[in-house]
């Protein structure tokens, strides 16, 4: 007899989804899918508002990456009015940013996806969370809240809040940095740093060492890759930089991301609220056959990691090296997304410190003239999920008429679809299925942090 | 005894959660012993049809606190909310969403259905989509707060709520007695200068950073109004303030009314408007007055213009 | 500028028509325009209808 297995809420995922895995008569997965819950309407209700509000409405699209949303809307509106914003309001953005991606990597390894790994993905759900963590392991459970917590309150008392920020504006950035605050930075920075490595090589030996078969067969698929790299060198970016679209067999073209749209369409289905980014200009359309899929990349730590040619900085360089040399390139098995965050995270820290260093950060010229004007601005930034697009149009009082949002995780809508179906077929057969094989499906979405 | 506490998430962005999170230090403790997590998406895995996903009804286990965030705008979130009421002894509404609507009631200000077809011919959208309607859950006519539709003991805003309130609520709740908490506007926790609103008499638009000496502290710098922007401090409940200062105005950025209104029923635009008209400054150089009520868009106040129907007479 | 102005375009903003709203003055040896003002007001507001109340009692 068949059924539909209903698991709701799908759990330690930023996001509201469940799966539904369907079984025929002989016990057998004959589909999964990944439901989306949730829409909210975002590029509907900015229309109306002046644009120079619109970055401290879109941040609450979303409260664990607020600063990506912020950024990409300042960026969009500085595209419609015209606006270029002084180099040092650039660079105070780009450190926000940088510093947020590393809150949001300790955030997602340790408090998300850790207790699968360190208690086990057959651990009782009781205590298959954060708080068996802290029970199992103190130490690192205290080093790590120790860690999240100096990461957001630095960001918190330099830009006044750290979720849903106000200190991005049109034409730069609301307040210069003054010598005390880069110096308290530059310190907690330079401990955040010491405590990725940490992490990276806690990871590499008791993680992923220890569950390597999983790795090589949970949810994997074999798609194709979209990032942000350095225009000259092919280095992984994070902030400003040309899009790099990559096929599964690594060829890859570079794009400017005001050409989007050339590149990159959302197929809709009528089963989940997200839309699904594929790669229109592959001419291939759209499917999500696990054996020939069509269309499908995948954002976020694993394709930036796979898209670029190397990172800039030293030590996440050196560990990008490790990885390419066990994994190659492009990496497809899903599980090291957990890796390759943890890699970037290295180089979150690395960067920051970098922009803290250089000397016109604490120039006070932070923000460039602005007027109000009619315009189009397409703004980027590679958020911890993905690359984030927001496409703003404005009319002559510079009030939004028009905006179009592409949101990093839903590039990996399609992809986590076929990572469930993957996993579930996988797992599941004969009607043998109980809590344990069922989390190990939601380990698989789990490993993209949606 | 730990107290046994479910979480829950409506139509929300997490940022509550995360503030939750920034409790920091203090909140292991809180999570390991003083409280038991007994469901909570984003950090456990218990699940609402069973563990195995073979249950018809949606369940939530009994807990004596009940901790919900976001607003309600869809029949999910309606009977999630329902069952949290159902299980648990104290609800609590966390978050601005919660407590007022938060940004995702601006949608109340629009057709809603109009704005989701909107929504799915957007310039990347592939052609001929339409809005999902098969295992997702069918929208309500419009943003509610939890309060539009059960009771709430506890009402804590914010956008997001400040963690150290958040911390003083719980602990005030597994200790049993009243919480402290914050009950006047953010210009009460605001230390600008103010020297009285002088020649200003319109509005302007946050497109120039605010007059300040750079490294100088807030109390130097002079009042936002009085300077001419657009601040919402008089008609926005404190609670925000840490270090000394609203967390907007101490990145020199005005208010835009995050907490809600001072009161639980105040009106963001229309005491607003009233402050402005009170000193003299022309309400018309405001643009998107509407948008004043970005935060408190619930309990019927945001609506969708009326579209003018000209009669013959 | 007034608040009777502000109260106009403040009820548009709440989706409410501006027209059940006005402001008329009338002196006490003015019977006549009393009465005239009056009787339009009431006749609008009887053309308009019921105002649509979305507002739910709180639970």
């Amino acid at each position: 007899m068949g059924k539909v297995l209903n698991i709701a809420p799908v759990s330690r995922i930023e996001g509201h989804a469940k799966i539904a895995i369907h079984l025929g008569d002989d016990g057998n997965v004959q589909d999964a899918f990944l439901h989306i819950q949730s829409l909210r309407g975002f590029e509907k209700f900015i229309e109306g508002r002046p644009a120079e509000e619109v970055p401290r409405i879109v941040n609450r699209i979303c409260g664990i990456c607020p600063w990506m949303h912020h950024l990409a809307s300042n960026k969009a509106v500085d595209g419609a009015f015209g606006v270029t914003p002084t180099v040092t309001g650039q660079k105070l953005r780009e450190m926000c940013q940088v510093m947020a991606h590393i809150n949001d990597k300790i955030l997602h390894f340790f408090f998300l996806a850790a207790p699968d790994f360190v208690l086990g993905p057959d651990a009782d759900y009781s205590v298959r969370n954060v708080i068996g963590v802290v029970k199992a392991a103190p130490e690192l459970a205290t080093q790590v809240v120790k860690m999240r917590q100096l990461g957001q309150m630095m960001l918190d008392k330099f830009a006044g809040k750290a979720i849903h920020p106000i200190a991005g504006v049109v034409g730069g950035f609301a307040k210069p940095m003054v010598e005390e605050e880069r110096k308290e930075l530059l310190a907690g920075t330079r401990t955040l740093l010491d405590f990725s490595l940490y992490a990276l090589d806690y990871a590499i030996n008791n993680v992923f060492s220890k569950y390597m078969d999983v790795i090589g067969e949970l949810g994997v698929i074999k798609t194709g890759f979209l990032g942000t790299v350095d225009p000259k060198d092919g280095a992984l970016r994070l902030y400003d930089g040309k899009q790099r679209l990559m096929k599964a067999d690594g060829s890859y073209v570079d794009f400017e991301g005001a050409e989007y749209t050339s590149y990159l369409g959302e197929h809709v289905e009528p089963w989940g609220y997200s839309k699904m980014p594929y790669a229109k200009s592959w001419n291939e359309g759209f499917d999500m056959s696990l054996t020939a899929p069509r269309g499908i990349y995948r954002s976020n730590t694993l394709a930036r990691l796979n898209v670029c040619d190397k990172i800039s900085t030293p030590k996440a360089q050196a560990a990008l090296e490790a990885f390419r040399s066990s994994f190659g390139r492009p990496a497809q098995q899903t599980l090291l997304y957990h890796y390759a965050r943890l890699i970037e995270m290295v180089y979150a820290c690395e960067r920051t410190i970098e922009l803290l260093e250089w000397e016109g950060i604490t120039d006070p010229k932070v923000r460039a003239k602005v007027t109000p004007k009619a315009g189009r601005g397409i703004g980027i930034v590679e958020a911890p999920r993905g690359t984030l697009i927001h496409d703003y149009t404005t009319d002559k009082n510079g009030c939004i008429t028009k905006a179009n949002l592409i949101v990093g995780t839903t590039h990996n809508i399609a992809p986590m679809n076929m990572s469930v179906k993957q996993a579930a077929t996988t797992l599941i057969k004969d009607g043998v299925y109980n809590e344990s094989l069922l989390n190990q499906v939601e380990m698989a979405v789990r490993a993209y942090d949606p | 005894m730990a107290v046994t506490t479910a979480m829950e998430w409506l139509g929300s962005c997490s940022g509550c959660e995360i503030a939750i999170l920034n409790i920091g230090e203090d909140l292991v403790p809180i999570i390991t012993e003083a409280l038991e997590i007994v469901h909570s998406p984003v950090l456990m895995d218990h699940k609402y049809f069973g563990q195995c996903g073979e249950g018809v009804t949606l369940t939530i286990p009994e807990a004596v606190v009940g901790i919900v965030t976001g607003g309600v705008s869809n029949h999910e979130h309606l009977e999630v909310l329902e069952e949290m009421r159902e299980k648990c002894e104290v609800l609590i509404a966390l978050g601005t969403c919660a407590t007022h609507g938060g940004i995702p009631a601006l949608m109340n200000g629009q057709d809603r259905a109009e704005s989701w077809e909107g929504i799915f011919s957007t310039v990347s959208t592939d052609d001929g989509a339409k809005v999902p309607t098969i295992e997702v859950p069918a929208p309500l006519d419009r943003v509610y707060a939890c309060d539009e539709k059960v009771k709430i003991d506890l009402q804590l805003p914010g956008c997001p709520p400040n963690p150290e309130l958040i911390a003083e609520v719980i602990m005030s709740l597994v200790e049993g007695r009243d919480p402290v908490l914050p009950g006047k506007s953010v210009c009460d926790t605001c230390p600008t200068r103010r020297e009285g609103k002088g020649a200003v008499d319109k509005v302007k638009r946050f497109v120039t950073n605010v007059d300040f000496k750079q490294g100088e502290p807030i109390d130097a710098m002079r009042c936002l109004l009085e300077q001419g922007y657009l601040c919402l401090g008089p008609v926005t409940a404190a609670g925000c303030a840490k270090r000394g200062a609203p967390a907007c105005i101490s990145a020199r950025v005005p208010c835009r009314g995050c907490f809600g209104p001072v009161l639980k029923d105040g009106n963001q635009l229309l005491d607003m408007m009233n402050a402005l008209a009170s000193n003299g400054i022309d309400y018309k150089t405001v643009v998107d007055r509407r948008s004043l009520l970005r935060f408190s868009g619930a309990h019927g106040k945001l609506r969708p213009v009326k579209k003018r129907v000209v009669e013959e007479d | 500028m007034t608040r009777s102005d502000m109260v106009v375009e403040l009820l548009d903003d709440f989706g409410y028509e501006p027209e059940r709203f006005n402001l008329t003055w009338v002196s006490s040896a003015e019977p006549d325009k009393f009465v005239a003002a009056v009787t339009e007001m009431t006749t609008r507001i009887k053309k308009l209808g019921p105002v649509n109340g979305q507002d739910a009692p709180v639970a």
